[in-house]
């Protein structure tokens, strides 16, 4: 399973520009298992650096002026137009800020932190910077209006240097005709029991924690109800602790494969997030044609038509439970949700179109650099 | 070669009736030689009919006859169990159905006799009996040779089509859900080998049969005209509405009716009975763009969605294989107790029924009761009384409850057969925490009463060894019983 949207976001968008015809270099660094610093995948250059440092900060600071050397290497013939994404990256922003710009924002360290403000000087410096690159840029993206919205009232950026590029989708990647049976027998279930998904980092953002606050108001509604929470990361032990005598699985890191079949096999997939400033999930369950139960908190909020495509709730264990038990008892209705979903999906995130809205910000971009 | 497009607008108008007989609590003993019907379902049911025909069929039956006469044309599918009802209890409702089944302009469709699941589960010479039964009955109380076959729900399977000629009907009407590939144009008539299959049209169903009664509805109240409009712009062959007879004793719908046909009339819409659409649209003349299959070509995967409804479905089915008298058997096969099981049921064209999951359990429970009692009965009448007992469906309460760590895993074994069809899926914990109780060897000997399993399965150390010994000691059962009710008279 990968973890967060940005990497599958920023990947797949090369991808894209690059079967259009485009040179698309891609600077990042090398996974653990990466072996060279260049490799051609999909039409897209990539080139790894090997970044080090004490803590996030410096680590980021060490892979921008990595970034920066081998950026130099291949300047020549000059880039058009520079992409850089999240703050990460900020430093290399810094360094190149002369040429053409574009910075995304696929989410703010505030949002990263539930929609609060942090104490800590992580969170003071990480927004430093997120308000730099939003001053600096020539252009900013932000992946829906409510990030833009969050950006503008942040770090005060002009409204005229927003502009928002949704994240695309493959849907033919997350679809496959799967028997729902088997797969859920596979997770120890019954074939015909209703199964309720959670796929996504088991962080305070994602709010796993509120889907399992809602899981006995479910259970007072139809007691037959499954739970698969998906995913790793802090809040797992916790979680797993506080699930004790709930019919709620944790198969923690699930692989692609798995992944897909447990996302067509669900009967709902639960988006309980605090803070999405996008939502690939939403995406991705719509692909599969998932009848989705999502809170109203970003991206989510906007793209979804409520009670039409998906059911939205406000961020509470209650308003949770509400959403699931409206639809749980509805087979009929929530295949009808699902195929809305796949429909809007094929209709505005298909990276075709989404690639085509980013080319039109890298041609205002150049317009405005060349003013 | 494509069917001539008619240039008139058509519908076709459906109304279905049907009452089954009710689930007792629990059965009654069985007392005397009567009827063995009585003790497992509820047959005194003299003010509940009597209500609904002063309520719904006799208004109704009225409203429908004048609308004949004034050209209007209609069809009606009635079970054998409600005719059966009628008779017993409101003979001049009956009359009054008879009045408009007999009618020129009106036609009567076939269904199973009982309104039963035999054709989803599959049994394919139960469905048979069932429907030739039902047309037979027909034709004693409304001299009626019906041809067109409803199956219950509507849910068409390929056992019912290819059962059809057997029953002597020669088209099915059903909902394009049932059907494959998905996206039919509900108003055009279809082929399923050489069967004609009609569509009901969900939508303008429901707009009368649940959005009519719902105040939130932008359209309401729904006026005749408006009706009439949306049919006469629906384009295609025939726009099929169907829905429940009963729906026209609920709040204004029948003054709606008594003003429809005149519309419908007005719109250039011309209203035809099934058999007068299917006229002039032989099967050999519609071409391969309108061959459909079935989503459910051997049963189970159909409107039968919940555990409870899939449990008690097989259990049935089981039950099916070697009872000696069927009697009680096919009243319990009506969809209204399989109905029950779901929190949601009807729509399309059906009254929506919506209940609580408590409800549901209820509904299952009665069910498994009325069953486990009955194969309990009949074990006495074979040679193997122990064998059959040990293979028969059991009620919640004596069901193998599996858990996982302390809570309900999510299912429970209602008989020795389904426990198999558990052991597959169910997690390695789970079955080490019963196997190391001595839960299931337990269950083998209280509740099943095999004590040779019971001993058998207490050396059992893991899945494969327990999966395996219940497997062959059930395939031996199956046969003792088999050999043993071979010899015992059927009353089938």
């Amino acid at each position: 399973m990968r973890v967060g949207g940005l990497a599958p976001a920023a990947t797949e968008l090369a991808e894209s520009l690059a079967s259009r015809g485009l040179e698309v270099h891609f600077f990042t660094r090398a996974g653990s298992e990466t072996r060279g610093d260049r490799a051609v995948i999909e039409g897209v250059t990539y080139h790894f650096c090997r970044p080090e440092g004490p803590n996030i900060v410096d680590y980021c600071r060490s892979m921008s002026a990595r970034m920066v050397e081998a950026f130099r290497r291949e300047d020549d013939p000059p880039f058009d137009v520079l992409h850089f994404h999240d703050w990460h990256a900020v430093d290399a922003l810094h360094e190149l800020r002369d040429r053409v710009t574009v910075f995304s924002f696929h989410s703010t360290e505030y949002g990263r932190n539930g929609g609060s403000f942090g104490g800590w000087w992580e969170f003071d410096e990480i927004s430093g910077k997120e308000w730099y690159a939003g001053f600096v840029s020539t252009l900013v993206m932000t992946v829906s209006h409510h990030t833009r919205t969050e950006v503008m009232w942040l770090y005060g950026v002009p409204g005229w240097k927003c502009a928002v590029v949704p994240n695309g989708v493959r849907p033919e990647r997350f679809w496959r005709p799967v028997d729902p049976g088997s797969v859920k027998k596979r997770y120890g279930i019954h074939p015909l029991a209703p199964l309720v998904l959670f796929v996504g980092r088991l962080a305070f953002q994602k709010g796993p924690d509120l889907l399992l606050e809602a899981v006995p108001h479910v259970l007072r509604k139809r007691w037959d109800v499954q739970f698969i929470v998906a995913g790793t990361g802090q809040m797992a032990e916790d979680l797993r602790e506080r699930a004790r005598g709930l019919p709620v699985q944790f198969p923690g890191y699930v692989s692609g494969e798995d992944h897909l079949d447990l996302l067509n096999a669900a009967d709902v997939v639960v988006i309980p997030s605090r803070n999405e400033p996008f939502g690939l999930v939403l995406t991705e369950a719509w692909s599969a044609e998932r009848c989705v139960v999502a809170t109203d908190v970003g991206g989510l909020s906007e793209n979804i038509e409520p009670f039409v495509d998906a059911i939205r709730v406000p961020v509470h264990p209650e308003s949770i439970a509400w959403g699931i038990n409206y639809v749980i008892d509805n087979p009929q209705y929530i295949r009808s949700l699902g195929r809305a979903g796949r429909k809007k999906v094929v209709e505005r995130f298909d990276w075709d179109l989404v690639t085509g809205e980013a080319l039109e910000v890298y041609a205002r971009a150049q317009a405005l650099r060349a003013r | 070669m494509m069917p001539p497009e008619s240039r008139e607008r058509r519908a076709c108008f459906i109304f279905d009736l049907h009452v089954g007989l009710p689930l007792r609590p629990a059965p009654l003993p069985r007392a005397g030689r009567g009827s063995a019907v009585a003790s497992y379902l509820e047959t005194d049911l003299g003010g509940p009919v009597s209500e609904l025909a002063a309520r719904a069929i006799l208004p109704a039956s009225d409203v429908l006859a004048a609308a004949l006469d004034r050209g209007f044309s209609c069809a009606l599918s009635v079970s054998g169990t409600t005719v059966d009802l009628l008779e017993a209890h409101a003979p001049d409702a009956l009359a009054a159905l008879a009045r408009v089944a007999g009618h020129p302009r009106a036609e009567v469709l076939a269904a199973p006799y009982h309104h039963g699941i035999a054709g989803l589960i599959p049994d394919r010479a139960e469905f048979v009996d069932e429907v030739v039964r039902h047309r037979e009955r027909m034709r004693e109380v409304f001299g009626a040779s019906p041809a067109v076959f409803t199956p219950p729900e509507l849910c068409a399977t390929g056992t019912m089509a290819d059962a059809l000629p057997e029953t002597g009907c020669t088209a099915i009407l059903t909902e394009p859900r049932w059907c494959l590939p998905r996206d039919l144009d509900p108003a055009l008539v279809y082929r399923a080998g050489s069967a004609r299959v009609l569509l009901r049209h969900c939508a303008l169903s429901d707009d009368l049969a649940a959005r009519f009664f719902s105040p939130g509805w932008d359209c309401s109240p729904l006026s005749p005209a408006t009706y009439a409009g949306w049919v006469a712009g629906t384009p295609g062959e025939c726009v099929t509405v169907g829905l429940d007879l009963d729906l026209l004793g609920d709040g204004g719908l029948l003054e709606f009716w008594e003003a429809l046909p005149e519309e419908l009339a007005a719109l250039g819409v011309e209203t035809a009975t099934p058999s007068a659409v299917l006229a002039d649209r032989p099967a050999d003349l519609l071409g391969p763009e309108r061959e459909v299959s079935w989503s459910a070509p051997d049963g189970g995967e159909s409107w039968l969605e919940t555990i409870f409804q899939h449990s008690a479905a097989e259990a049935l089915a089981r039950a099916g294989a070697w009872l000696p008298g069927r009697e009680v058997w096919r009243h319990l096969s009506s969809t209204d107790h399989f109905r029950a099981m779901a929190m949601r049921a009807g729509g399309c064209g059906r009254r929506e029924v919506t209940v609580d999951h408590g409800a549901t359990v209820e509904a299952f429970a009665r069910f498994m009761r009325a069953l486990s009692a009955l194969e309990a009965r009949s074990a006495v009448r074979t040679r193997s009384r122990r064998a059959a007992m040990a293979l028969r469906a059991l009620p919640p309460e004596a069901a193998f409850v599996f858990s996982r760590g302390g809570c309900g895993a999510g299912y429970a074994a209602h008989s020795l057969a389904e426990c198999l069809e558990q052991l597959a899926f169910t997690d390695e914990q789970v079955v080490a925490d019963h196997l190391a109780r001595g839960d299931f060897s337990r269950w083998c000997e209280d509740v099943l009463g095999d004590r040779v399993l019971a001993v058998q399965v207490r050396e059992c150390r893991n899945r494969e060894e327990l999966q395996q010994t219940m497997q062959g000691r059930a395939d031996e059962l199956v046969r003792r019983r088999s050999r043993s009710s071979a010899g015992s008279p059927s009353t089938r």
